[in-house]
């Protein structure tokens, strides 16, 4: 996917990292947008290991969520709802199940 | 006019059951279910078998006084009926029996978990104290706030949607009638026994029956059936919170309570996360009664309060989606306890209801149907009766 440059004014150049790969987007953007515009074709895993995309893209549905690191911790969030910003980092296509399960492990 | 031995009203757990084991028993029964089989707080409720005394009586400990003995002895008898379920019931009901613990986070909780397990161990129920490490040993969740618990090996949970429906296909395949969408409009009573009116609420059909037995598991709204039978029943309705969490692996065996706050939490077989212990909704009104067919509603503060309280004490919850919250209605007591037995102001007319009527259900049941056909049950149920109630009708009841 591709964004339309011709007559179109976007927000400022900010710096993404999806699974360790830093791309650009622009400011005002949700992390949906980011990361549909840059391919990426799983947001997260079922537990039985099936991909997910957005589906709702208003909130409602959960199929966008993505593991995003914040400065003190992980936590998924809905990347239709999020918006992007410089210095994000973002994990894709993982096991939402999983990484939940794992913080009840460790207490 | 069709002659039965028992006509039930109320198509909950406590109606079902009853009718399965007095179908077993031989009697020939009638159910009467106004809405839906388990339309109300059978089905809404989130399916805890919490057998260890929960917060809302250990707050009222010292009212209750040896009132708490008997309710832990009905739970030693509870467990028993609960393990033969599985084997006895038409049809999968998810049950597990893995393990309970109520938590503590201050040393005035660990205090509380100590005083309920001296009466719990006093009445033969199997219960643990627990320091916080050792707590999180077993469940590695629980936050470091957590004191203390009381592991109590017997508890666990079972699927409040499958429960009362295999009950009602158990009592159908030993004869019973189990009739929804049917509202009884009349109760008198004469030499011969009780007539029971009721009319399809489709088809406008009246149903008129004859029994010796009428039996009321209306659950929250027993009250309104006990004034077609002239009586007056001290049950009210209360609104509470439930909600799920999307699924996850299998991850917290243990049912999970907690003794100063209501909490209740459990991971079903599918692997969502049920999360409720008695947080309130709002009961709708209509005019100046309570309804009891709008539903209530979800009270936002209540339901914050309710999940804060679970990240609390299992904080991995905090990143959970929430899928669905509800609400369900049962009924409360003057005195927290059950309402079972016959009404004495009005001869043949029995009450089950009230008191943690999924965990008890079915053995309130079983014991009332024993009751009913043999004049006694296999384990006293004195202390529900209605007659401590018996006041309020000395100018009631049928003369």
């Amino acid at each position: 996917m591709t964004r339309i440059d011709h007559n179109v004014t976007r927000g400022a150049a900010v710096s993404i990292s999806i699974d360790g790969q830093v791309l650009k987007a622009c400011a005002g953007e949700t992390l949906a947008t980011a990361l549909l515009a840059a391919g990426v074709d799983s947001f997260y895993r079922t537990t039985k290991g099936t991909p997910r995309l957005p589906f709702c893209n208003m909130g409602s549905c959960f199929e966008c969520r993505v593991l995003v690191r914040g400065e003190e911790r992980e936590s998924w969030q809905l990347a239709c709802m999020t918006p992007v910003a410089d210095g994000m980092q973002v994990h894709t296509g993982l096991t939402v199940g999983d990484t939940l399960a794992a913080a009840f492990h460790d207490g | 006019m069709q002659q039965v031995d028992a006509v039930i009203i109320g198509g909950g757990l406590a109606g079902c059951a009853t009718a399965y084991y007095l179908s077993r028993g031989g009697a020939r029964v009638a159910l009467l279910e106004k809405h839906q089989i388990n339309s109300g707080a059978s089905g809404q409720n989130a399916g805890s078998l919490h057998f260890q005394l929960e917060h809302r009586l250990i707050q009222y400990a010292d009212e209750l006084g040896e009132q708490l003995d008997f309710y832990v002895a009905l739970a030693r008898r509870a467990i028993d009926d609960w393990r033969d379920l599985p084997g006895e019931l038409d049809g999968e009901i998810e049950l597990a029996m893995h393990g309970g613990l109520m938590v503590a986070e201050s040393a005035a909780e660990v205090a509380q978990l100590e005083k309920k397990a001296a009466i719990e161990t006093r009445q033969g129920l199997h219960v643990e104290l627990l320091d916080g490490p050792a707590a999180r040993r077993l469940a590695p969740y629980l936050a470091e706030t957590v004191h203390g618990a009381l592991l109590c090996p017997d508890e666990g949970h079972c699927n409040p949607r499958l429960l009362t429906a295999a009950f009602a296909s158990s009592a159908r395949r030993l004869g019973a009638q189990c009739r929804a969408g049917t509202r009884v409009e009349s109760l008198s009573r004469d030499a011969a026994g009780w007539r029971i009116d009721a009319r399809d609420d489709a088809s406008g059909e009246p149903i008129n029956l004859c029994a010796e037995a009428v039996i009321n598991t209306a659950g929250a709204w027993a009250a309104n059936i006990g004034r077609l039978a002239n009586v007056h029943l001290p049950v009210f309705p209360v609104a509470l919170t439930m909600s799920v969490t999307e699924k996850l692996p299998p991850v917290l065996h243990h049912l999970i309570q907690h003794v100063g706050r209501k909490l209740s939490m459990k991971q079903v077989e599918d692997g969502n996360l049920l999360i409720g212990g008695g947080w309130s909704a709002q009961l709708e009104r209509r005019g100046e009664s309570w309804s009891d067919s709008l539903g209530a509603g979800i009270d936002l503060a209540s339901l914050r309060g309710n999940l804060a309280t679970a990240a609390d004490v299992v904080p991995a919850t905090r990143e959970l989606a929430l899928l669905r919250t509800w609400t369900g209605t049962t009924g409360i007591t003057p005195d927290q306890l059950p309402i079972i037995g016959e009404v004495a102001q009005a001869p043949g007319f029995y009450v089950a209801t009230g008191g943690s009527g999924f965990t008890y259900g079915p053995t309130y049941a079983r014991l009332l149907a024993e009751q009913i056909l043999q004049g006694q049950s296999s384990f006293p149920l004195t202390p529900y009766s209605p007659d401590r109630f018996g006041h309020m009708n000395m100018f009631m009841g049928q003369t």
